[in-house]
């Protein structure tokens, strides 16, 4: 077991990988009452084709959510009882990128850690089970499909991909939950949960090396083959979006926009991603916040409220940058995303005051402990550290900054209006 | 082992300081919350004051230099919060910033200028009043577009017609706030400042230097109470069914627990673990039973309102499965009240409202959160709520919710064909 220590977050920590390939990162908060640990594959609502072992698969969108809901079962036990039991709290998300299943504890964490760590290898799910959780799924998907918010960023993404698997809904939609079998999940199961593609990470007040010692007997029973990687195809997509306009309606107060750039992901790495979103979002923070003498006039002239904004997500696997406002008038955020980049309101100034915003950031999150685990986690399965993140945020540039500008020459836009009912 | 050690200190008549010394944190917490009572009209100008706070102040008039001088300060934040509590509001700030050991270039004494700042000289005049009258009204539309917060609003607007108490939410301030003036607003700040209950919380490594400016603030004593314990009386309004266009139908069922007085007794914490057995965990009655068992929902729980003594559950369903439901949870709420579930149910669920409480404790917000509603209910002390709730039994909660009384049953229908 290794040893670490950041010294700008004055962390100690430990890692480890262990026979099976299970990567494990403990972290010792020695004031914390509580414990969080937190287990992850990198399988989440894009891997709907990926290869293994040179054979291909092709699954349902959702199935990854799906899973992630199965998982919980197991010969008819109810896991989260079984945690309840002891006075635990298990909880898991599936997000785009990763499913994670995580704890947080009072108690002595060896009850809960094995438990965590024998749910999880250990999938055994019934025809019964799978038919009974389709119904609670698809309330689930309808119950996000009436946030006007989230809707109207799920027709964004169906609007730019024709075949990313980033125009699915994360939990897919009715038709291909309700043609999820038990054995598509059996099979999806047995290609992303071997150890060696997962991570443990554990905060804790706890003894670290009896901590370590628990995670190393528990899997040291477990049998494992020595197994490859599965790798994520993406299809071949356009650089072109689906629709260069897209209109729905719900029944909203206001009419809202997205104007979306879909851009080609070319990046080496999570980290050179990292680095180029965190430069462009510095330059949209200078341009389009009060930094920018025209947010002002902006709001005064009643162009924008407070849903104006933008999103700037890099990945390896796709990239791209929203723009969203709420008006009547269609072509108003277009000419405020025009206004705001030609003023380029960027300088060495304002570029140290963003920085240092994003430092703080950094270590504000880092005192909640579960939450400090999961994005700890998350970072890890994107390919990326967390300790990291704060040093690429300083060495940016300001002529990283203003070269990041690029994008509107680069991207195919397309337009999504939510009106509302008439 | 004593989960919270904090001191508690009064700085002046009904002006309170609460410091958490801790060093597990790597920031500093500072929580003002003023309270008092208001009307409606009231909390629209309080509504108006959190937003307004933090936007601009005398020493940073613009938006532009106040957002600098939070970059500067590390990412400083200032989150105003506005809550109810009967007749009586309590509109509370949080600012946070980097514990200064750890930075470069700032200091103790730079982030109290920047509380005094922003706190007692906020820029309330003609322009930001309007600015956020509008900003304000926005953001309540466009939270009532989510149908269940509609139907909330809703619930509680018919319950308002029996007790006004209950017409403190978003669709009754939107109407207000047309009719509120800039004269109000300011009059409203006054009072706030110099005539509200306030309690200041500090919770982080926070060195005596911040400890003495916060006992120096021009802060005078006040003769305020905030503590409303009369109960509410409502009449039982039986079934509302009403629509909206949208994926799924909402549905709120109300109860009220007649003849108890929360504050004797454990009923505190009776209510408390009761609405945990019912609906509140994953392993609750209504979780099982509604969503595990029979795949009706994906979200379901019930909310206890510890002042008034009622229970109400939330949930998002089919509306053809409607009935089922709404027997379902009746049906729930009648085995909790005799006491017809099994002893495993009851002892996780205490197992983890009392682990999830001791949880809340491990971070700022948790920690202040339990010392602000501290007072309100009761003077034991972290250790002994987990201890009265450790000893309760099922025929407690039994007592409890015994003579439990329908109020209301509100349906707000949705167009299963929208998507």
């Amino acid at each position: 077991m290794k040893k670490l220590y950041n010294n700008t977050f004055k962390e100690e920590y430990y890692e480890e990988t262990l026979d099976s390939g299970l990567k494990v990162l403990l972290f010792h908060k020695k004031d914390y009452v509580s414990s969080t640990a937190a287990i992850g594959t990198p399988y989440g609502a894009l891997m709907v084709n990926e290869t293994k072992d040179g054979i291909s698969y092709h699954h349902n969108p959702g199935i990854a959510h799906f899973l992630e809901h199965k998982l919980f079962e197991t010969d008819d036990k109810d896991i989260m009882n079984d945690f309840a039991r002891i006075g635990a709290n298990v909880n898991a998300f599936t997000s785009y990128s990763e499913t994670v299943y995580y704890f947080s504890s009072n108690s002595d964490i060896e009850k809960p850690l094995n438990m965590l760590l024998d749910f999880v290898y250990n999938f055994d799910v019934t025809e019964e089970s799978v038919e009974k959780e389709k119904g609670i799924i698809i309330e689930e998907l309808n119950m996000y499909a009436t946030n006007p918010v989230q809707r109207l960023l799920n027709e964004s993404y169906k609007s730019m991909y024709h075949n990313f698997p980033l125009k699915y809904d994360i939990g897919g939609n009715a038709d291909t939950v309700n043609a999820i079998s038990k054995d598509e999940l059996i099979e999806c199961y047995k290609i992303n949960y071997h150890p060696s593609n997962m991570v443990l990470v554990i905060s804790t007040s706890q003894d670290p090396y009896k901590v370590m010692d628990i995670v190393r007997n528990n899997m040291a029973e477990k049998n494992f083959a020595k197994e490859s990687q599965p790798v994520k195809d993406n299809l071949s997509e356009p650089t072109e979006v689906v629709n260069k306009e897209y209109n729905f309606n719900m029944d909203v107060s206001m009419n809202k926009q997205i104007i979306a750039y879909k851009l080609v992901p070319d990046f080496k790495n999570s980290e050179e991603a990292f680095y180029r979103q965190a430069a462009l979002t510095f330059l949209l923070e200078a341009c389009f916040t009060p930094f920018n003498p025209l947010y002002q006039k902006w709001l005064d002239e009643g162009e924008i409220n407070d849903f104006f904004g933008y999103e700037v997500d890099y990945t390896t696997d796709y990239a791209y940058v929203l723009f969203y406002y709420e008006s009547d008038d269609k072509e108003g955020l277009m000419n405020i995303i025009k206004e705001g980049l030609d003023l380029r309101n960027i300088d060495e100034d304002i570029l140290e005051q963003i920085k240092r915003k994003y430092i703080g950031i950094g270590f504000s999150n880092i005192n909640q402990l579960e939450a400090f685990t999961l994005d700890y986690l998350k970072d890890y399965l994107e390919g990326m550290d967390f300790f990291k993140e704060i040093e690429i945020i300083k060495s940016i540039t300001l002529k990283d900054v203003e070269k990041s500008i690029e994008f509107v020459d680069k991207a195919s836009v397309s337009m999504i209006n939510l009106e509302k009912n008439s | 082992m004593k989960y919270i050690d904090y001191t508690k200190e009064e700085l002046k008549k009904n002006i309170d300081l609460k410091v958490v010394k801790t060093t597990k944190y790597k920031d500093i917490n500072i929580y003002f919350s003023f309270m008092y009572e208001t009307d409606v009209k009231g909390k629209a100008c309080l509504s108006l004051i959190k937003e307004i706070v933090g936007n601009a102040s005398e020493g940073l008039p613009t938006k532009r230099e106040m957002m600098a001088k939070k970059c500067m300060l590390y990412g400083a934040s200032l989150d105003a919060a506005l809550t109810t509590f009967s007749y009586h509001n309590c509109l509370s700030f949080h600012y946070n910033f980097v514990d200064p050991k750890y930075l470069d270039g700032v200091t103790l004494k730079d982030y109290f200028d920047f509380i005094t700042d922003t706190l007692f000289r906020p820029l309330i005049d003609k322009e930001s009043f309007k600015e956020n009258q509008k900003i304000l009204k926005n953001a309540i539309s466009r939270r009532l577009d989510k149908p269940a917060i509609y139907a909330h609003n809703r619930f509680n607007q018919i319950l308002s017609s029996q007790d006004e108490r209950f017409r403190m939410l978003d669709a009754d301030i939107i109407s207000e706030l047309d009719e509120i003036t800039l004269d109000d607003v300011l009059k409203t700040y006054s009072d706030m400042i110099a005539k509200s209950y306030i309690e200041i919380v500090l919770i982080g490594d926070v060195q005596d230097e911040l400890i003495e400016n916060i006992r120096a603030l021009p802060l005078n004593e006040r003769d305020s109470c905030f503590i409303d314990r009369d109960e509410v009386k409502l009449k039982n309004v039986n079934y509302i069914e009403e629509s909206k266009k949208t994926a799924q139908t909402a549905l709120i069922m109300a109860y009220k627990l007649n003849g108890h007085n929360i504050f004797e007794g454990n009923n505190y914490y009776s209510i408390l673990l009761g609405n945990a057995v019912l609906g509140m965990l994953p392993c609750s009655l209504l979780f099982i039973e509604v969503r595990e068992k029979r795949s009706l929902c994906y979200t379901i729980d019930s909310r206890d309102n510890k002042k008034d003594g009622m229970i109400s559950v939330s949930t998002l369903i089919s509306y053809k499965n409607k009935d089922r439901v709404i027997k379902e949870i009746r049906k729930q709420l009648f085995r909790l009240s005799l006491g017809l579930y099994s002893k495993d149910i009851f002892n996780m669920s205490k197992r983890l409202l009392v682990d999830s409480l001791i949880q809340s404790i491990d971070d700022s917000d948790g920690t202040y959160n339990y010392l602000h509603s501290r007072g309100y209910y009761s003077s034991e002390s972290f250790n002994d709520m987990i201890d009265g709730i450790e000893k309760l039994t099922k025929k407690d909660i039994s007592r409890l919710f015994k003579g439990y009384r329908h109020i209301i049953t509100y349906v707000l229908k949705g167009d299963e064909e929208t998507i």
